[in-house]
């Protein structure tokens, strides 16, 4: 009895033997379709040597001469769904993925890379057999379209957003550059697209021939939302030039965020110093303006506040030294409406109109305009023979050392008493002035 | 016959006496309901369905509307002093520390009205040299005297804040009929209609300054000039009813901006009387011929008017001066609709008061809340339509050109 006991229980052991799925490996293990498995990366099926999942036999005999004997047991996607369920129910599916050409990419058997695929990290050569090449061949890459690393971003079978993207294009460019979404949380004035627009509608995800991907050069990308600095660009006859240089708008402005209005790096006379603080910048050389204000006691008004845009246009304007009104580049120029509009949209728009006055000056002999008698005659002074626009150490914005007349500062040797004053510049001789007792010129 | 003619004479007098009773009791009756202010739905101008900009607030014509207890007729029945005082004929109006200075032309009175305390009160009591006559136009600097223009005493004269005589100005210059004063910092303004000059008078010393209206050109000059005003930077506006102009001058004279015609249209005036200018320089003309006051910005382009007659609320009647302010926002703030935000308050004269106009109206500028957000819109949906308009023209232009290529085309 207890022989045949034994025996009974080696005979069901080969049985279960001869029917388990290794005894069916000999379609892989023999010579026939051995370098089937011959891969790194098998499909699992296939390292299991169990081909009948896939494959069904049609006939006994097997094999026969110029015939095929075995069938796929479903066709397309159904003969892969069995197994990979849930693949392909997204909202947007990839077009392979849709149309069951899974073996479009995917090596049936086996690849020599991970996910049955013959290509490794870099999918370039996968992904760019169907897509446009172009994109990927710019001057300017984002890193993981360089290296191909498409499924950084994409979902290559199925998504919810647009493009196969794995999220919300803002979240996966936040969740590689956390950095940067860090900064810009703390950041006190952030870019509007920036804070809430997907990062693609400045720069393109793949590459493109301008520094950083931007889709396009600046300061044409900024123009095409800020038309009215657009316009500026597009038709200023004096524009700031590190417009159009390398760099553009970012020249000042910072693209994404910043510490102060503007978006811009510091506050906005910091900014406009930074280059306009030096005695080589232009051809022939702008003025050092930063020299001109340091230790001057008396500034312009605006510029007590920092304000250099309160006369100037930074972009560019169609008045000289990109003023936001008329103001004549030449030393003379008599008065007309309008002409000296840069200054006189702040200061008193009447003060050059009438001879006589007792309001609009108080540099006035009597009721004498004195402002009018200097501007408004055939040889018209500009402003700036007796006054600085930006600082100076005398008041009323008259330096005390004088005003650069060509090669000579000529000397204005102004001063004033409680009811006039009077000057001695090299232009003429000593003149006083009062507004309550007249002066008689001789 | 005398029984007949004393029966008659007796049956007459019970008449008139029944009469005479039914009368009282009549106007007893109507003083009591008119001195109620009765509730109204807001008053806008322009009307719905345009955005509101100016809203009726409210109006005195006396103290009754303030709330004072007792009417004058039935003071006069049951016995008391009378203390109502009203506004009989207001012309010319000026403002101080919120409250509003009248002149009453018949009663020859200067009537301080203060809406915030709800007091009426008669300045002047004056018997003597200081007495009005026929005051037209006010003025109060700001030490508190007031400055009155009056064609009866032919001068200005001057009061302290108690209402005492000060003095008189007029014997320094020329003059003939002086109808209009202003005052700016050390500076009277004094419009004389019938000389169409204005004079310049130092408020303390008495000495003219200059006189606007004696320009070599004409043109820069007056022409039956009818009201004068002074803004907060002492520039002056005279509403011209000789050519329906309102001219800008300075102290010195200079005539700075001048807009307006005699006309129908808006922006036209028939009879400018009074005028007043706010801070942001917008300009109130009112109109004594079409009973209404038209609004101005600052370049003088029309924004709108208000207080057209014929309303049952809000109308204006033989208007006559007017004053703007800012003071005490909060306090007219409870006048206006829910919503509507004031950002000043204006002050209209009418000569004649009604049961639907009191003889000193009050209306507020402002905006209704959102209103932003609503001009926006239509600014946008204005420009949507402009711009599709530019195309349809576009279009309409380029058809001819492609007709004639395809006719071109067609003929090859």
């Amino acid at each position: 009895m207890k022989v045949l006991s034994l025996v009974s229980t080696a005979l069901a052991g080969l049985a279960l033997f001869c029917t388990s799925p290794a005894f069916g490996a000999s379609c892989t293990t023999t010579e026939c379709h051995a370098p089937l498995a011959a891969v790194k990366y098998p499909h699992a099926p296939v390292k299991d040597g169990d081909c009948s999942p896939c494959h069904a036999q049609k006939g006994k005999e097997h094999p026969v001469k110029g015939a095929k004997t075995f069938d796929l047991t479903a066709k397309g996607a159904d003969l892969c769904k069995d197994c990979h369920d849930g693949i392909g129910k997204k909202r947007l599916v990839h077009a392979p993925v849709k149309e069951g050409e899974c073996t479009g990419c995917h090596k049936p058997h086996g690849a020599s890379q991970r996910f049955l695929l013959d290509v490794g990290e870099d999918r370039s050569a996968l992904c760019l057999n169907c897509h446009d090449a172009k994109p990927f061949k710019e001057k300017f890459m984002h890193g993981p379209a360089a290296v191909g690393s498409c499924g950084a971003c994409h979902d290559p079978h199925d998504a919810a957003e647009k493009g196969l993207m794995k999220g919300k294009v803002r979240d996966i460019c936040l969740s590689c550059h956390a950095d940067f979404a860090k900064l810009l949380k703390e950041a006190t004035v952030v870019h509007p697209p920036v804070g809430k627009d997907a990062c693609t509608a400045c720069h393109d995800p793949h590459g493109s021939q301008n520094r950083m991907f931007i889709k396009n050069k600046l300061p044409d990308l900024c123009t095409g939302c800020h038309k009215n600095i657009g316009k500026v660009v597009a038709s200023a006859k004096v524009l700031h030039k590190p417009m159009l240089q390398e760099g553009g708008c970012s020249n000042c402005h910072s693209s994404h965020f910043g510490k102060a209005k503007g978006m811009l790096s510091a506050d906005q006379m910091t900014v406009c110093l930074g280059c306009h603080g030096t005695d080589t910048l232009g051809t022939p050389p702008l003025k050092n303006i930063k020299k001109q204000i340091e230790g001057k006691p008396f500034l312009h008004g605006p510029l007590k506040k920092g304000d250099c845009r309160a006369c100037h246009d930074p972009h560019g304007s169609d008045n000289f030294r990109m003023l936001k009104g008329n103001y004549p580049d030449d030393l003379y120029l008599p008065y007309k409406d309008g002409a000296y509009d840069a200054c006189l949209k702040c200061h008193e728009r009447n003060l050059l109109r009438f001879p006589e006055t007792t309001i609009y000056t108080k540099f006035r002999n009597g009721n004498r305009n004195l402002h009018y008698v200097h501007v408004v005659a055939r040889k018209g002074r500009t402003c700036r023979i007796c006054h600085e626009a930006h600082a100076s150490d005398g008041d009323k914005l008259i330096n005390k050392e004088g005003s650069q007349f060509g090669a000579w500062k000529i000397p204005l040797n102004f001063s004033m008493t409680s009811t006039g004053g009077s000057c001695a510049p090299g232009c003429h001789r000593k003149f006083k002035y009062d507004r309550v007792k007249a002066e008689v010129y001789n | 016959m005398n029984g007949q003619f004393g029966g008659a004479v007796t049956g007459c007098t019970a008449r008139r006496i029944k009469n005479l009773m039914l009368m009282i009791a009549l106007v007893t009756l109507l003083t009591g309901c008119l001195a109620k202010s009765k509730a109204h739905d807001p008053v806008f101008f322009p009307p719905p369905p345009e955005e509101p900009h100016i809203q009726y607030l409210t109006g005195a014509t006396s103290s009754l509307d303030f709330g004072a207890k007792q009417g004058s007729l039935s003071k006069l029945l049951v016995g008391g002093a009378e203390t109502v005082t009203r506004l009989a004929k207001p012309y010319g109006i000026a403002e101080h520390k919120g409250k509003i200075y009248v002149c009453d032309t018949t009663a020859g009175q200067i009537v301080v009205v203060d809406f915030i305390n709800k007091t009426m009160k008669n300045l002047i009591d004056e018997r003597g040299v200081g007495k009005l006559r026929k005051p037209v136009s006010v003025a109060v600097d700001d030490e508190g005297y007031v400055y009155v223009a009056d064609t009866g005493r032919k001068d200005v004269a001057v009061y302290n804040q108690a209402g005492k005589y000060v003095k008189s100005f007029g014997s320094t210059f020329e003059h003939v009929s002086m109808i209009g004063v202003a005052v700016h910092g050390d500076d009277l303004y004094i419009l004389d209609n019938r000389l169409g000059k204005v004079f310049v008078v130092n408020r303390k010393t008495a000495e003219v300054q200059t006189v606007i209206g004696d320009n070599p050109d004409r043109t820069k000059n007056l022409s039956l000039p009818n009201g004068l005003t002074v803004d907060s930077r002492g520039m002056v506006r005279v509403v011209n009813v000789g050519n329906g102009t309102v001219k800008e001058y300075d102290r010195d004279g200079n005539m700075l901006s001048v807009f307006g015609r005699l006309g129908d249209s808006p922006g036209e005036f028939t009879r400018p009387r009074g005028v007043a200018v706010n801070d942001d320089r917008m300009v109130y003309v009112v109109d004594g011929g079409y009973q209404l006051v038209q609004v101005f910005d600052e370049k003088h382009r029309i924004l709108g008017y208000f207080g057209a007659p014929g309303l049952p609320v809000g109308s204006l009647n033989l208007p006559a001066g007017i004053v703007v302010s800012r003071e005490n926002l909060d306090f007219y703030q409870k006048f206006a609709a829910p919503g509507f935000k004031l950002r000043e308050v204006i002050f209209v004269s009418n000569q004649y008061s009604s049961p639907f106009n009191h003889a000193l109206a009050v209306f507020g500028l402002g905006e209704m809340e959102g209103w932003e957000q609503r001009a926006a819109q239509r600014a946008k949906e204005d420009a949507e339509v402009l711009e599709k308009r530019k195309k349809l023209l576009q279009q309409l232009r380029q058809q001819p050109g492609q007709q004639q290529q395809q006719q071109q085309q067609q003929e090859k």
